[in-house]
């Protein structure tokens, strides 16, 4: 029984707490929403480092199209420093890299030592393994020159940097780097550009609204009295409810109306009418089954005789007015007349 | 009133430490770091591989054949052709020139045109490996040519490994576009009319027995045997008016053949047959060379009563399923005298 004038408990609770707390979610959601879009907004470029020493590496099928399609790959090659060979190093190797398909790097390196580039460890670097390409080693003097090969798509060679930019959806394709005199220390870097970036925000932007809507009508709709929210059609009914809830049934309640009830499954008001209906006793007709009409199973003489009977029933059922009655009319008619001029 | 303002405490609160619990469970959006998805290899029966050439690739590799080709063309000099030439067609090109340094002239029927009208090219991993491409027909109306491109290993380069002029009218198999990617096919591939080494065995065979092979039914009626067949009267005409006799044989090279599948289930074989003509003078005449070409292979070479002209023959048979009504027919050829000898 709630008191006129002073709010319920209910309504204390919804708008004392659960208001609140909807309303500080859809706050905290839009703010991140904004710095999602803004401050943490992903960064249009991923730029991807890592180092290694080989004579090739290659990029595993589906690493090229990683991140996005547009991805560019450059290659530093570093003299190996070596006290022993400080002429050769001071001569910068030579590096050559080629777009190609998996299968052919894997011919081109059978046998050798690679550097494979499997993806990304974290955003700023690359995954690289070491691996020796199945097959019989070729002797690297023997058969054309790397930069020579028919086998490439796109292939760049250069005294110690080499870089290829591409777009590319097609998961087989590989880059394959190759340093021609022998294993050298190697920075590589990839660097995808994205033309779609994730939208982070929008999925708080969403919830915030959908938040800032519970907190509206958890101060309104949910906050109110549930007898007032009913018809007056049956107050003595009414009068039974309680308006006892609990915090765990008015969030429930807010959230899905109806989950936190705890009134027996039979004193809602559809199950009301419901069980008043059985209780007339009166189920009703029974639902009538469909009627089949097959227009084929037909007796066109029947038919014909019935339709003359039916047209005359039909021209009966269709009047206004029975011939009986018209003839007491006309008789009164004729009584009223007479009565007139008299 | 005091229990009313103790409970807005409690309900601030409660309201306060709900919000900051759900806190970092709404911040925790960082994007996860995508991960390579691992492919596994193509190529199996059903699913059709991915060529091992884009037609851009096929098309630099023909440029760079006819370049090697154009070089030597205008030198008249073989010299440097097998960067770019292998197999029957370094032979065939290589007495070509020979011929054209001795005539002055290249024969017409060595025009490749640089033009293409179909591309086949195969997805399978592995070498050796071939592409077969179909040119346009020549500025002066010449047949098309059927080139076959091949890549002994990943670290040689396509080569021009033979050429067959495609007959007036052939009927060339339906082969899938060359941007999904055909199969190749084996020498001893099965479902066939005959297996590819098999078919140009008996072929083989019918060409060394025109009238007498017992295969004669199982091929179709082809230009290269009428042609040859052709020439064999006439020399046969001359050898008989002064009591001669010839010969010919016809074998098939040993591994020297390319197969792809063709998209109706037959195969398209190009394979090389090596043949040897074997004239002989009667009444104590000299037996010479029957063509220009012979002539001019034989150069300054002595007579004798004995001419034996060795031949490079390159056949191109389409082998159809063995369900298929269809005979098994040569679709092109190509034949040239590579050495002409007075024994």
């Amino acid at each position: 029984m709630t008191r006129p004038g002073k709010p319920s408990r209910h309504s204390m609770i919804m708008r004392g707490i659960v208001t609140p707390i909807f309303g500080l979610l859809a706050v905290t959601a839009i703010v991140l929403g904004i710095l999602n879009a803004t401050v943490w907004k992903p960064s249009a470029h991923v730029d991807a480092h890592a180092r290694t020493k080989a004579a090739y590496v290659v990029t595993d099928p589906g690493v090229l199209p990683l991140v996005d399609s547009k991805v560019t790959m450059r290659v530093d090659a570093a003299s190996t420093g070596t006290a022993a060979s400080a002429d050769q190093n001071s001569q910068k190797p030579a590096v050559c890299m080629a777009l190609t398909t998996a299968k052919d790097a894997a011919g081109w390196t059978a046998g050798q030592d690679v550097a494979r580039v499997r993806g990304l460890d974290n955003w700023q670097t690359l995954s690289v393994g070491r691996d020796t390409s199945p097959g019989k080693s070729v002797k690297s003097d023997q058969g054309v020159a790397f930069q020579d090969s028919d086998m490439w798509q796109q292939v760049t060679c250069s005294d110690s940097s080499v870089s290829m930019s591409l777009k590319t959806d097609d998961p087989q394709a590989v880059l394959l780097v190759a340093v021609p005199q022998g294993a050298h220390s190697l920075g590589l870097e990839m660097l995808w550009q994205r033309d779609k970036l994730p939208n982070f925000a929008m999925p708080f932007y969403f919830a915030g609204g959908l938040l800032a809507l519970l907190a509206v009508l958890s101060a309104t709709v949910f906050a109110m009295d549930p007898v007032k929210r009913r018809k007056q059609t049956e107050p003595e009914q009414e009068a039974e409810e309680t308006p006892e809830v609990s915090v765990a049934q008015a969030l429930g309640n807010a959230i899905l109306p109806g989950l936190g009830n705890r009134r027996s499954p039979a004193s809602g008001r559809r199950l009301r009418h419901a069980r008043g209906q059985a209780r007339q006793g009166d189920p009703g007709p029974p639902p009538r089954p469909p009627v089949v009409i097959d227009p084929r199973n037909r007796n066109l003489v029947a038919d014909q005789q019935e339709g003359d009977d039916r047209r005359a029933d039909d021209m009966s059922s269709t009047r206004v007015i029975s011939s009986q009655e018209m003839a007491s009319y006309l008789a009164r008619l004729a009584h009223e007349g007479e009565e007139g001029r008299q | 009133m005091s229990m009313n303002k103790s409970m807005n405490k409690v309900a601030v609160a409660a309201a306060l430490a709900l919000s900051l619990a759900l806190l970092p469970g709404l911040s925790a959006c960082e994007g996860q770091v995508p991960q390579a998805r691992r492919t596994e290899p193509q190529s199996t029966a059903t699913t059709a591989p991915a060529p091992n050439l884009t037609p851009a690739q096929e098309a630099r590799i023909r440029k760079s054949i006819g370049a090697v080709l154009d070089q030597a063309n205008e030198a008249k000099d073989p010299a440097g052709l097998d960067q770019r030439v292998s197999g029957p067609q370094l032979e065939i090109r290589t007495s070509e020139l020979t011929i054209a340094r001795a005539t002055g002239q290249l024969d017409p029927k060595t025009t490749i045109p640089t033009t293409i009208a179909q591309t086949v090219i195969p997805g399978d991993p592995g070498w050796p490996r071939s592409v077969f491409s179909i040119t346009t027909t020549t500025q002066d109306q010449q047949s098309k040519r059927l080139l076959v491109l091949d890549q002994e290993s990943a670290r040689e380069n396509y080569k021009l490994w033979g050429v067959a002029r495609l007959f007036q009218g052939a009927q060339l198999p339906k082969f899938p576009v060359a941007t999904i990617g055909a199969r190749m096919g084996q020498g001893d591939d099965q479902g066939l009319k005959a297996t590819p080494v098999e078919a140009v065995r008996r072929y083989a065979d019918l060409l060394q027995n025109p009238q007498g092979s017992k295969y004669a039914k199982e091929f179709a009626q082809d230009d290269f045997r009428n042609s040859l067949g052709t020439l064999t009267q006439v020399v046969q005409q001359g050898i008989e008016a002064n009591k001669g006799s010839q010969s010919q044989t016809f074998t098939p090279a040993q591994g020297q053949l390319r197969v792809m599948h063709s998209s109706d289930g037959g195969d398209l074989v190009v394979a090389r047959i090596d043949s040897v003509w074997t004239r002989q003078a009667g009444e104590g005449r000299e037996s010479s060379p029957a063509s220009d070409a012979e002539t001019a292979l034989f150069g300054q070479g002595k007579p004798t009563s004995t001419m034996k002209v060795t031949y490079v023959n390159v056949i191109a048979l389409y082998v159809p399923s063995a369900d298929s009504h269809e005979p098994i027919r040569a679709v092109g050829a190509e034949r040239e005298p590579i050495k002409v000898e007075a024994v």
